[in-house]
């Protein structure tokens, strides 16, 4: 049967270079961290440089149901497109485009496709405003850890190892020669999260006290 | 980036040894834990049984914010990717050996002070 496509695009911009959003964005271990109260369950089924496939267990947003999904994701310069397919059968495409501005900063662009029967063009507007709401908390959950990726990066912080001169207890060297941020896909995960258990979530709840950054 | 502190210097050793003022005790008491950055250094100071301890905010992993959730059973989880660490030492307990580096306190007439190289 014929469908038509309904699209949103959002936008907006950042205080960090584009590499610290495209390694947010290719994270999935941190769905089940950052994003606890919507993921409870994420597995990596197979990932290579450019790609990776990923099995997930969430809540839908803005409905009272948690279903599981698959989603494959790769990236083509800077474009990542990601497929979502859910167990309730809903189909979904993001295309998320990322561009370098002065200064360390950077713009992202999303733009949500959904394929339903033509009958449902109607609700294009619906599907507008839910798509923007949901871009924009998302946005908003994940913005701290970039910009506290970015910052501790700029202090010299090295993937598990952390910084040196805070844990060597040494003074704050007056210049850090630290070299431009760059994104090398895949990112270094824990065996777990490619095990068929998968990474669960640990926090259901929890009293949260911030950042403080 | 961040901005210089009320210092104290005082004896550790016989050396003099510089102090950083991280917070109140009254501060501490309201959640039991908080963070503050001082000096570049990203800060972890809560109350293990009733010993104010300080160690680094910083996931050793991806560098995530380790006391953004409010500990349980002396236990804290880094929000980013749930790694947990002991309140009792800052040892790693999903991944061992990868410590929080703990810091040095004094508390004095109710103000806590870290030292950042002890």
């Amino acid at each position: 049967m014929k469908t038509v496509t309904l699209s949103c695009r959002c936008e907006a911009e950042a205080d960090c270079p584009k590499e610290v959003i495209l390694w947010n964005y290719y994270d999935h271990e941190h769905l089940v961290g950052t994003h606890y109260k919507h993921y409870s369950e994420v597995r990596i089924l197979a990932e290579r440089e450019d790609w990776a496939l990923a099995y997930h267990k969430k809540k839908m947003p803005f409905l009272p149901i948690s279903t599981t999904g698959f989603a494959f994701r790769y990236i083509d310069k800077n474009v990542m497109k990601t497929f979502h397919r859910d167990s309730i059968g809903l189909s979904l495409e993001q295309d998320t485009e990322f561009f370098d501005l002065p200064n360390d900063r950077c713009k992202v662009v999303v733009t949500y496709y959904i394929h339903v029967y033509p009958i449902f063009k109607i609700f294009e507007p619906l599907f507008q405003k839910l798509f923007r709401k949901w871009f924009h908390e998302v946005w908003a959950e994940d913005m701290p850890m970039r910009l506290r990726r970015w910052k501790v990066y700029q202090l010299g912080f090295k993937d598990f190892g952390g910084i040196e001169y805070i844990n060597k207890k040494l003074p704050k060297p007056e210049h850090l020669d630290v070299p431009k941020y760059e994104f090398h896909p895949p990112l270094v995960s824990l065996p777990k999260v490619k095990s068929p258990e998968g990474e669960q979530r640990i926090l259901t709840k929890s009293v949260e006290l911030g950042y403080h950054d | 980036m961040s901005e210089k502190v009320e210092t104290i210097t005082m004896q550790e050793n016989g050396k003099d040894a510089t102090f950083h003022f991280l917070a109140t005790a009254g501060e501490l008491r309201k959640d039991g834990q908080l963070t503050r950055w001082v000096e570049d250094h990203d800060i972890l100071l809560y109350d293990y049984e009733g010993e104010i301890k300080a160690v680094s905010n910083i996931c050793c992993h991806f560098g995530g914010p380790v006391g953004y959730h409010k500990a349980e059973k002396g236990v804290f989880t880094c929000l980013w990717h749930n790694w947990q660490y002991s309140g009792k030492d800052g040892s790693c307990l999903t991944h061992p050996g990868f410590p929080l580096r703990s810091y040095e306190l004094k508390v004095v007439d109710e103000k806590i002070y870290v030292n950042l190289l002890g």
